[in-house]
């Protein structure tokens, strides 16, 4: 095997083992939901699909049976049914629903601020309590008209979640699969989406989280007025401006008839309060006292047809924050209230009536069912917010039990994916004759229950059957493992059908008056039945709950486990892999150690995983999981035993012999190889803490800054004078800083950054008109360094490239550099397109994308004004010349560069390495008789020499892929750094397009940055540092060219850029293009800073070759010192590729490193509150780029081989001749 | 004893002008409280200055002396510059908190270039032997060294809990890395002090010899 393709080989293996363990993490990660976005249709009658068993509804889809072939027991039940009786459009509702609905979300409301406490003098109350009197008021004069529940989160605690839940009835996770990643909006059937169906007039107030969820509702722009929610510190703006649009709205619709159906009213000061005060402060008294009177005002617009319900999303902690999972973020309040009778129970009033005392014991017996099965911890709650939870004043209430109460009391379909449970105290079917209190209407509001739970079950069961139908990456979602779900569904099916096939019942249904015992009889029953209902709901909800919110710590683990090896793999490679010889060793290790994995994770798949498979963990490994591991691991383990025994017994001989290892493992000396692995470190264990995180951009930024310095410090300590110190050591540093800084000054800002992030955006470019004058002048400033790059750049890469010495005459490379040029020109000019398109848009109409939404300032004056603008820009936008211009710029201009930069990139690197580059031949006729590397003369690098060194024949071939490469590298490797600038500068927008095209220039002054130092060996040793260098400016890279690590600060409109419209895969990989361009290119110059090094190192200046010529180890590579000191045969057998590999290494350990430190922080924090706001995207970039560094290196090193091999077959014919 | 002495007064002087002197407490407005204790620090470097070398026979004219101080203060300013651009791109905010940065900025630069200019002077080659190559030779030269040093890693690490999201008031710039600045250069202090302790070579030992006579 040669060097090259063992090394190959060796890579390919790292990418999988990699690939391997970021699989099963991932598996055990992320929580998959499929989200169908099947939207429910309302139900002809109850008892549709009656009875439901495990043969019938097999497939869901079926017609429903003719009328006429329904069984007799479906007949009475249909006349039993309350909702036959009255004939309305939705015939699966309420009898009387309600016409319109006031919803006002109080952000963060927890439970306690509702209650109203006895005062007492004594103990003087937290600022937070009894500061809502009118709840309790309310409750105290009409106890059945108003209903308060504490109101249970599912954790995360955050809005957005929230408002899912509490609008789907479904439960939270990352990734909801099958919805677009590109809108925030809502992927599944939500309650609004159906008020829309009945209800033209829905309006909006309030915190912009809802327009993102739900554009689909809210859309009219006369109707929906969002405010921005990210300004924690602002308490007023949001209240303030929800109340002046809401109360006039109110006030209108008394004079007139009524101008509106639905109002939704989200209030933020409270929640602000909390964040900025923490509850305990007089300001949330205040802001409490505020929200009472909004309150008391609404609460005179109600009338019998009006439902208000007023809930917070979430609660807050003593800090007042939220986003966890603690009792005092969970426990938010519900408060229904109309001006009719709500309920035929309710607490309150003293009224000794036997009716009423029925009715409130069924719905604490139910609520109590309930929070029994979902183990809800009243004494915990007590203990944590010093109010007695237990109480049956207001039970405890799951969010999502609200979306099919909301259903049942509008007459609307319940959301096909809800899960929740009707609340059972809003169900009945009238209200008991005030004078007596009939047992004949208690079972008849008792069928109407069951039937409502019955419609609630119906749904949720479909729901399954579809969800088990729809994916196959639903795990624990077979119909095996519903069907015991199931069970209790199908027992309250038959309990109904006995039921209806009794006389009683027929009796019951025919009208006639039953007996005291028949009357209790048939009660006990159905409440029997309602229980097996909401059984079935309660068991559903707790598998869901289980599946989709469990992580399966075991398959995190080993991913983790995995990761740790191969890190530990990579570090040794690192410190040890320039050195001969091992790529095979490594090989072979790792093959002996796969097969026995393979064996052992056979074993485990086929044996042992049903014993392993605990609960949640290793449930969603499953056979590939275990093989996969078996594998990975086994060849990891084996490769690193192989190293622990090769350094014991170097150990051992030094201790007993006094020899000297062979191998080096000697650390001292080698200061520049540990800072590298230190900075890797210290970056990757940043990924532990949310606020480095969110800060990444500048931390990154101060991590290349002491890098830079550190380098210079290093080169300073031996430049000698201090011409030299400033000249070598601090302006290249300087330079290079300087342009990072001033870099620095463009990107994004993601959320959370405010109020400490203010970056020039492309949006803000504008040639004329703008806001300030600092933009203008931005804007002017980058379109003169845009044509000033596009006249210089190709001159410069031309010299750096080919050297100063071009001969006369269009070579191959003057071609080269004419498409490059050309191409250049092409994208510049889209560039300043793009930012003159900019300045004639007006500034309203840019609304798309991430960074502009929270530059949107004042949105009516933007409104105001930019109508006309808009005006124009229609007229604009209609003239031929503009939609030529467009089309031009957007599809072809791209086109021409995509295909003009990979076939720049494949004929450049296919003729590249037979470049006539002057400075090479040069060099290599200058140094005909200095010893280079790796113990290969320097006459064969010559080609006119071969014949001379023909008897060298042996020694030849096994360098011919070495040194004679290498220089012939260097081209290649241009040529693919400068190709794919291109193409991916295509892929940005203007700003970031201008940095990755101008790239190369950074490069060289990296370059230069290792021309520090006067010894060529010391530069070697700082090599790594430069790299480390590298790798961070790449990292710079992607956020300057406007990423962040965020879902919606992705460019989605780079999946468009050349296409008229959207392929799938091409959009994918433009989309991943643009947003890892950054690294791309930093990968693509990190073989050039290798190839420049070695070449400094193959030709040094004349003086230094005489030294060098002296001690062969001092040219090599000086991580290669301490053995070339020790067994000088070691360093001739070196290949001369070795530091190109070594740096390999590098590369991927720089990726490997943090993803091992991200997945295990992940692990560790994943129930923390910001996992899937910071953590979870950050990590999965990760993943990303470890993938995408692993596809990269092969690659490179596959266009290496080729080359070699080319070479190879050119020198035989050079030979044959 | 003197370079205890120094040391120690020195020590006592940086606290003083940082924490107990100005009106305005570093936390509540770090610009106003560097306005004082740069203004002290100043004067004490002064004193310490002319106090400290006075032992040396070339410094003990009062013209060589006030020549020095000059000097030191016209490095000072510079140091000032160099530092504030430093810190720029390091990451400091380019336009607003202008005067955080400077003040910061001249704070480190009275820690470290003044009484490094008091000892070293004008003389390339000793800054050069000193700071680039590391190799302090003197019991004068290890006094500044270690401080100096020290100061600017502290400065430097002091930048690391900025980001943090624990919202407490030393996070704002330049608190944290004034602090930890201050807190490098008292652990350079006593470094210094040791190392210029433990010092034995020709120089100091003429030296000694010349201050027990």
């Amino acid at each position: 095997m040669t060097p090259t393709s063992s090394t190959l080989f060796l890579l390919t293996w790292s990418a999988a083992c990699h690939a391997l363990a970021l699989y099963i993490f991932m598996n055990g990660f992320l929580l998959t939901r499929q989200a169908l976005d099947i939207r429910s249709l309302p139900l002809s009658n109850p008892w549709q699909d009656f009875p439901i068993s495990n043969q019938t509804r097999l497939q869901v889809d079926t017609v429903p049976p003719n009328a006429s072939s329904l069984p007799s027991v479906f007949n009475t039940l249909l006349q039993a049914s309350s909702f036959s009786r009255l004939s309305i459009t939705y015939p699966t509702s309420h009898p009387r629903p309600f016409q319109k609905l006031i919803l006002v979300l109080i952000d963060a409301l927890r439970f306690d601020f509702l209650l109203t406490y006895p005062f007492s003098a004594a103990t003087p109350l937290p600022p937070y309590q009894n500061n809502l009197p009118l709840v309790h008021q309310l409750r105290q004069q009409h106890p059945t008209r108003s209903l308060l529940y504490q109101y249970r989160a599912d954790p995360p605690t955050t809005t957005t979640q929230r408002l899912k839940a509490i609008l789907t009835g479904s439960l939270p996770t990352f990734i909801d699969a099958g919805s677009s990643f590109a809108t925030s909006a809502v992927g599944e059937d939500h309650l609004l989406r159906h008020a829309r169906d009945k209800w033209e007039r829905i309006y909006f107030f309030g915190d912009d989280t809802w327009t993102h969820l739900f554009p689909d509702v809210l859309s009219d722009e006369n109707r929906t007025f969002p405010y921005e929610s990210f300004k924690l510190f602002d308490l007023h703006t949001v209240d303030s401006g929800v109340q002046s649009h809401l109360f006039p709205l109110l006030f209108n619709s008394t004079t007139t008839s009524s101008s509106w159906d639905v109002i939704i009213a989200h209030f933020l000061g409270v929640d602000h309060c909390g964040h900025k005060y923490g509850p305990s402060h007089p300001t949330m008294r205040e802001k409490l006292l505020e929200m009472n009177g909004v309150l008391e005002r609404i609460v005179g617009f109600v009338d019998e047809e009006t439902l208000l319900v007023v809930m917070g999303d979430h609660g807050m902690t003593t800090e007042g924050d939220h986003g966890g999972e603690s009792e005092e973020e969970l426990m938010s309040g519900l408060w229904l209230y109309s001006e009719r009778e709500l309920t035929l129970g309710g607490f309150g009033g003293d009224d000794g009536d036997d009716g009423r005392w029925y009715w409130r014991d069924l719905h604490t017996r139910i609520h109590s069912s309930r929070a029994r099965t979902l183990h809800y911890d009243h004494a915990a709650i007590t203990s944590r917010l010093a109010y007695d939870a237990a109480s049956p004043l207001y039970p405890i209430v799951s969010q999502i039990q609200l979306v099919p109460t909301l259903s049942y009391l509008l007459g609307l379909p319940i959301p096909f994916g809800n899960l929740g449970a009707v609340i059972p105290d809003v169900v009945f079917a009238r209200p008991p004759p005030a004078d007596s209190p009939a047992a004949g209407s208690r079972l008849a509001n008792l069928f109407h229950l069951i039937e409502t739970a019955r419609i609630n079950a119906l749904q949720v069961h479909t729901y399954l059957l579809k969800y088990a139908a729809a994916g196959e990456r639903s795990h624990g979602f077979s119909r095996a493992q519903l069907e015991p779900m199931f069970e209790s569904l199908y027992e309250a099916e038959r309990e109904v059908e006995q039921l209806a096939d009794t006389r009683a019942f027929e009796a019951w249904v025919g009208g006639a008056k039953l007996d005291q015992g028949q009357n209790e009889e048939m009660g006990e029953t159905l409440e029997k039945i309602f229980f097996l209902y909401d059984a079935f709901l309660l068991r559903t909800l707790k598998h869901c709950q289980y599946h989709w919110a469990q992580f399966d710590v075991g398959c995190m683990m080993s991913g983790v486990a995995l990761l740790a090896l191969s890190v530990a793999v990579g570090v040794s490679l690192f410190y040890e892999g320039n050195t001969k010889g091992h790529t095979e060793w490594v090989l072979k290790r790792a093959r002996d150690g796969a097969v026995v994995g393979l064996v052992v994770g056979l074993a485990v798949a086929s044996a042992a995983a049903r014993t392993v498979m605990v609960e949640g963990w290793f449930e969603k490994m499953g056979t590939i999981g275990w093989v996969g591991m078996g594998v990975t691991g086994g060849s990891l383990v084996g490769v690193l035993m192989g190293w622990v025994r090769e350094w014991a017994h170097a150990v051992m001989r030094k201790v007993r012999d006094g020899i000297e290892a062979p191998m080096s493992w000697a650390f001292a000396g080698r200061g520049p190889l540990h800072i590298t692995l230190i900075t890797l470190l210290s970056h990757a264990l940043t990924l532990a803490s949310n606020s480095y995180i969110l800060f990444e951009d500048r931390v990154v930024r101060f991590v290349i800054a002491s890098v830079a310095i550190y380098l210079a410090i290093l080169a300073a300590a031996r430049a000698g004078d201090a011409r030299t110190i400033l000249r070598d050591a601090f302006a290249p540093a300087l330079v290079f800083l300087l342009y990072t800084r001033l870099t620095a000054l463009t990107g994004v800002c993601r959320e959370e950054q405010y109020p400490y992030c203010s970056y020039i955006t492309n949006s803000q470019l504008r040639l004329w008109d703008s806001d300030g004058w600092t933009v203008v002048l931005w804007a002017w400033f980058v379109m003169v360094v845009m044509l000033g790059a596009a006249s210089v750049l190709p001159w410069y890469l031309k010299r750096k490239i080919v050297g100063a010495a071009v001969k006369g005459g269009k070579t191959t490379n003057d071609r080269f550099f004419d498409a490059y040029t050309i191409m250049l020109h092409l994208l510049v000019a889209r560039w300043i397109w793009i930012i003159w398109l900019n300045s004639v848009t007006p500034q309203s109409a840019v609304e798309a994308g991430a960074e502009e939404e929270y530059h949107a300032i004042d949105s009516e004056t933007l409104r105001g004004g930019g109508a006309d603008v808009a005006g124009d820009e229609a007229d604009l936008a209609e003239t031929w010349g503009f939609m030529m211009a467009n089309e031009l710029f957007e599809v072809y201009v791209p086109l021409v560069v995509y295909i003009g930069g990979i076939a720049l990139a494949v004929l450049g690197a296919w003729q590249g390495s037979a470049w006539d580059v002057a400075e090479v031949q040069e060099a290599e006729v200058a140094k005909e008789d200095v010893v280079v590397v790796g113990g290969c003369e320097n006459e064969a690098n010559n080609e006119g020499k071969v014949q001379e060194s023909k008897e060298q024949g042996v020694e030849y071939t096994r360098c011919e892929a070495g040194v004679i490469v290498l220089s012939r590298l260097r081209p290649l490797f241009w040529i693919i750094l400068v190709s794919i600038s291109l193409l991916l500068a295509t892929v940005q927008r203007p700003l970031g397009g201008l940095l990755i095209v101008t790239f190369p220039v950074i490069l060289s002054q990296i370059i230069r940055l290792s021309a520090a130092s006067s010894s060529s060996r010391q530069n070697h040793q700082t090599l790594s540092t430069r790299l480390i260098l590298l790798h961070f400016f790449g990292h710079h890279l992607f956020f300057t060219t406007g990423h962040q690590a965020t879902v919606p600060a992705i460019h989605w409109e780079a999946a468009f850029i050349g296409f008229h419209e959207m392929h799938y895969y091409t959009g994918m990989c433009l989309v991943v293009a643009a947003t890892l361009a950054g690294w791309m290119i930093s990968w693509a110059g990190w073989a050039i800073v290798v190839v420049e090094e070695e070449r400094r190192k193959a030709w040094p200046e004349p003086e230094m070759a005489l030294v060098h010529n002296g001690g062969v180890s001092e040219v090599v590579t000086g991580m290669e010192k301490e053995i070339g000191e020790v067994k000088q045969h070691k360093v001739q057998d070196a290949h001369p590729l070795q530091t190109l590999i070594a740096s390999t290494y590098l590369l991927i350990l720089a990726h490997a490193l943090p993803a091992f430190f991200g997945a295990l922080f992940i692990t560790i924090l994943r129930r923390h509150l910001m996992t899937w706001k910071i953590f979870a995207p950050r990590f999965l970039l990760q993943c990303m780029l470890l993938v995408g560094v692993d596809v990269a290196v092969v690659a490179i090193w596959c266009a290496v081989g080729v080359v070699g091999a080319r070479w190879g077959r050119d020198k035989d014919r050079v030979k044959t001749r | 004893m003197s370079f205890l002495a120094v040391s120690l007064s020195s020590l006592l002087a940086n606290a003083a002008a940082l924490f107990y002197i100005p009106s305005k407490p570093l936390l509540e407005d770090p610009v106003v409280c560097l306005q004082t204790t740069t203004a002290v620090l100043f004067i004490a470097n002064l004193v310490v200055g002319l106090v400290r070398y006075e032992a040396r026979q070339e410094n003990s004219s009062l013209s060589a002396k006030a020549a020095t101080v000059s000097l030191a203060t016209g490095a000072t300013i510079a140091g000032t510059v160099v530092i504030h651009t430093f810190a720029i791109l390091f990451g400091a905010p380019l336009i607003e908190k202008f005067r955080n940065t400077f003040m910061f900025a001249l704070y480190v630069s009275l820690l470290t270039v003044f009484p490094a200019t008091c000892v070293l002077r004008a003389d390339p080659d000793a800054w050069l032997r000193v700071f680039a190559e590391h190799r302090p030779t003197s019991r004068a030269e290890k006094s500044i060294y270690f401080p100096t040093i020290f100061t600017i890693f502290g400065a430097w690490l002091g930048a690391i809990v900025i980001p943090l999201d624990w919202d407490r008031p030393w996070q704002a710039w330049p608190i944290s890395c004034v602090i930890s600045a201050f807190l490098g250069h008292s652990l350079g202090l006593v470094a210094g002090t040791i190392a210029s302790y433990l010092h034995v070579d020709e120089d100091s030992k003429k030296a000694g010899k010349m201050r027990s006579e």
